[in-house]
């Protein structure tokens, strides 16, 4: 085979490759186009900046430089016309990080909150568990009750009260120099963080034993709300099953009561609850 | 081709954006099984002290393997011993309850529901109240 033959050959199968790779790209091309870019090109229009861009602004001033000072928002040119000026309305509930926003947050807003966050943590709950339900009850105090059984900002029943006391101090002995004695702890912020905290935790093991592995902070609100055998059938319920016929013994009254409207589905009080408190709602409640 | 970029866009979503945690859903039904409720007063299902036990055998020495939750998937016809009713434990195992502790179901709220033994995806035994 003479080098020239060889030359033509090894050029034929360049050729050929190169149509392939041509080929490819174009299909490539093609299918994003199809997609949806040309909606991404024709938004990629030039724009009439209304000010100034936003400035660097040096933490060092570099030698012989000499300073100039911008002032934002005072346009460099007159611009005439509309540029997009509109208005607006509208409502919004939530997603996953809307709805209740940072309710740890929250919590740490209070005078007594990083107090609770730590003792929370010191009995080995997650933190946002207890902001959660310091939010669902009162709004970490901003919008307390009165007048009924539950108190204080975790609006709890005086038996649950001691119960997640006991609870607390069982897992961390330590938090007993925080807890005001008597029925008066249970309006004491800090004290009642620490019982609500012990609740959540009690919650937690309850759920685990009755066959919940890792209950989230949506499972423990059932606790919370509507007992431990009604929590259990609750965290492995359908969306589309109403709330009456899992909670099978509550009767209509304590149904609304606790805020569930006759008809309202599983689903449906999840996405109440997960609306208030943010992708909290799927957080485990153990640390 | 609109059906295929929506998948395409969907599965290139999805390397990026956590799924939301859900509870296991129904895959079908579990024939030879169906539900049973605590027999508990209102005031008793929501008192966090009052657990039903569930046992491992049908006698009161037998060691304890968890809580029954509200409805209880029991094998039909039932099977009695002891005093104990054979229920789905926590666990996913055989368990027992006190019989007294178990009535048919039937809600307060929600009268003309009824529930059906299922099968969940994450292959354990569930209940679906329907109506």
């Amino acid at each position: 085979m003479s080098a020239s033959r060889t030359a033509r050959r090894l050029a034929r199968r360049w050729e050929r490759r190169e149509a392939r790779d041509q080929w490819v790209v174009g299909w490539v091309l093609g299918l994003l186009l199809a997609c949806g870019l040309p909606r991404l090109v024709v938004a990629q229009v030039s724009e009439t900046l209304n000010g100034p861009p936003i400035q660097v602004t040096p933490y060092a001033p570099e030698p012989g430089v000499p300073l100039i000072m911008i002032t934002p928002g005072t346009p460099t040119s007159p611009v005439t016309g509309s540029d997009g000026s509109g208005s607006g309305s509208g409502s919004g509930s939530g997603g996953l990080d809307g709805g209740g926003g940072n309710v740890l947050s929250t919590l740490l807003g209070t005078s007594w909150g990083s107090t609770a966050v730590a003792n929370a943590e010191a009995v080995g709950l997650n933190a946002t568990a207890l902001a959660a339900t310091c939010e669902l009850e009162s709004g970490c105090g901003a919008n307390l009750g009165g007048g009924g059984r539950a108190q204080g900002v975790f609006q709890m029943f005086p038996a649950a009260y001691q119960e997640g006391l006991q609870a607390a101090l069982a897992a961390n002995p330590s938090l007993a120099s925080q807890i005001v004695p008597g029925s008066g702890g249970m309006n004491d912020p800090t004290t009642e963080a620490i019982a609500a905290s012990g609740y959540l935790l009690q919650a937690a093991t309850s759920l685990e034993n009755a066959g919940v592995s890792n209950p989230t902070i949506l499972d423990a609100r059932g606790y919370y709300n509507f007992g431990p055998s009604n929590a259990a059938a609750l965290a492995t319920a359908q969306d589309n099953q109403t709330m009456a016929s899992v909670l099978y013994n509550a009767s209509p009254a304590t149904l609304q009561k606790n805020g569930i409207t006759p008809g309202e589905t599983v689903g449906q009080w999840r996405a109440a609850v997960t609306n208030e408190i943010g992708n909290a709602a799927i957080q485990p409640v153990l640390s | 081709m609109k059906r295929f970029c929506v998948v395409l866009g969907a599965g290139l979503l999805s390397l990026g954006v956590g799924a939301q945690a859900q509870p296991p859903r129904v895959v079908g039904p579990l024939p030879g099984y169906g539900c049973m409720v605590l027999n508990l007063t209102e005031h008793q299902a929501m008192d966090s002290s009052t657990h039903v036990l569930v046992r491992r055998e049908p006698s009161k020495a037998s060691p304890v393997v968890g809580y029954a939750p509200g409805i209880v998937i029991v094998p039909v016809p039932l099977e009695v011993e002891g005093g104990y009713t054979k229920a789905v434990a926590p666990n996913g195992g055989v368990g027992w309850i006190k019989s007294g502790s178990l009535r048919p179901y039937h809600s307060l709220g929600d009268p003309t529901a009824k529930c059906r033994a299922v099968r969940l995806s994450n292959g354990r035994a569930g209940f679906d109240t329907y109506h």
